[in-house]
């Protein structure tokens, strides 16, 4: 009884550092809102049945994202029938890109060159990003499943690419090449809403 | 490494992936070029922005949800472990009794086996009992040991003879009949007596075929053998002179007994 206790508590202690971040990929992940609690109560629990098998010492943190996202995944799984390998492979095969090459997508930066907008946004981000709260969402819903959950894994996880693509169960490249669209994509986001807008207008030739 | 070149690989080098040599090429144009720092620095902070637009995205409900998450986790994990401990009660209630009912009967058969079945002092009690219970009857019913003698004789290879047993300590040992009965598939005479109301039983077998029975062999040297079983039934054993042993069983003192052995002994 109180060894299984011992085991809860150690278990608690380990995850409640990590309760926000884990809240926050749920929620960005997770397509129905009214499942973030489902799902990590679903995720906690699985998570625990399996501590056994969790090496003291190794990245508790990432463990439980990889679990989470297995978790959310399901949930969405609810409402399509696609699985998560179509979902992380599908446009990588379709393209025939499986790995990350700088200059065959290099062209998505070059066009953000081209744009002044960015130029101008890259100069004052602060004057966008102060009105930008709920359009970040809304660009991110423009990239696909892929390119979202690896750019949310590096922006709220902090994880690396080999965490990425550990938990993913992908290629290192693949993350590389998803968080590369995932931020020319957003960009290009930044930029339509900044003229849509009428920021920097006066700047613009 | 030209900008171009360089600016190839600034998602890489901001995210920190990139390999020792190829950081260090970077990090040296970007010292030499104004332009190029400069960029990475806006393309930094524009990422830092965007970031941090989800990092520090207000989530009030998380300690909320978390909260309920948390509790119901550990309700859900004591419940799983009561279910478990239930288990062990069930353990206790039902497989230890069971296991020890297992080991008693174990136990008791090596007992009842190192009782020796093939003791002809359980034989013969088993069979005195049943006399005394009214199980058995004599073939022969007579007060005359000569007539008993008679049918008995007729029936084995062996001599046997019913003695007269003249009172002692003023009992009257009264003749009551004879029968032929198979002891552990050896064929023994019979005699039945009645002393005081009880029962007494006087068998007779062949010396060959005392070794057949297990507790005989190890008595054999000796010329005298008793037992006394929980009931109080005593067995008592002696060889006679007509190569033939005589065992007298009975619910009474050994004196009695071997009172009446002693006659048969004689002959």
């Amino acid at each position: 009884m109180t060894k299984s206790n011992k085991k809860r508590d150690t278990f608690i202690e380990l995850l409640i550092p990590h309760k926000n971040t884990l809240y926050k990929v749920c929620k960005n992940l997770i397509w129905n809102s009214n499942d973030i609690e489902d799902a990590l109560q679903t995720t906690v629990l699985s998570a625990y049945k399996s501590f056994d098998k969790f090496e003291e010492g190794s990245n508790f943190k990432a463990w439980m994202i990889k679990i989470l996202i297995n978790t959310v995944f399901n949930f969405n799984k609810k409402y399509t029938r696609q699985s998560m390998f179509e979902m992380f492979h599908e446009g990588v095969l379709d393209t025939g890109k499986a790995y990350y090459n700088e200059h065959d997508n290099s062209d998505m930066f070059e066009i953000l060159e081209r744009e002044n907008v960015y130029h101008e946004i890259l100069k004052d981000p602060l004057k966008l990003m102060e009105r930008l709260d709920k359009n970040i969402k809304d660009s991110l819903l423009r990239l696909n499943t892929a390119e979202r959950t690896v750019f949310l894994l590096k922006a709220i996880t902090d994880h690396s690419y080999k965490e990425i693509a550990n938990i993913l169960e992908i290629p290192v490249g693949t993350v590389m090449s998803h968080l590369y669209r995932a931020r020319a994509k957003l960009r290009e986001s930044l930029c339509d809403y900044a003229r849509e807008a009428g920021l920097f207008r006066n700047k613009e030739v | 490494m030209n900008c171009r070149e360089a600016r190839q690989y600034i998602n890489l080098f901001l995210d920190s992936e990139l390999d020792s040599k190829t950081n260090l090429e970077i990090s040296e144009h970007l010292s030499s070029c104004e332009e190029c720092n400069t960029r990475f620095a806006q393309e930094e902070r524009l990422e830092k922005s965007l970031v941090s637009v989800l990092k520090e995205d207000k989530v009030p409900k998380a300690e909320v949800t978390w909260e309920g998450v948390i509790s119901r986790f550990s309700h859900q994990v004591e419940w799983e472990e009561e279910k478990h401990l239930s288990f062990r009660p069930f353990l206790w209630r039902y497989l230890v009794p069971a296991t020890a009912t297992v080991i008693g009967l174990v136990i008791m058969l090596i007992m009842y086996s190192r009782q020796d079945t093939n003791a002809l002092a359980a034989a013969a009690q088993k069979c005195h009992i049943e006399y005394m219970t009214d199980k058995i009857a004599p073939s022969l019913e007579s007060m005359f040991p000569d007539e008993v003698s008679g049918y008995l004789s007729d029936k084995f290879t062996f001599p046997v003879t019913v003695s007269e047993i003249s009172d002692i300590k003023f009992h009257h040992i009264k003749l009551f009949g004879g029968k032929v009965c198979h002891l552990n598939g050896v064929s023994v005479a019979y005699v039945m007596y009645h002393c005081c109301n009880a029962p007494v039983s006087v068998f007779i077998l062949n010396a060959k075929d005392v070794e057949n029975f297990s507790d005989m062999k190890r008595y054999i040297a000796g010329d005298r053998i008793l037992f006394k079983n929980q009931n109080g039934i005593t067995f008592v054993a002696v060889p006679t002179k007509q190569n033939t042993f005589v065992c007298v069983v009975a619910d009474h003192d050994v004196e009695l007994l071997r009172w009446v052995a002693d006659n048969f002994a004689k002959i």
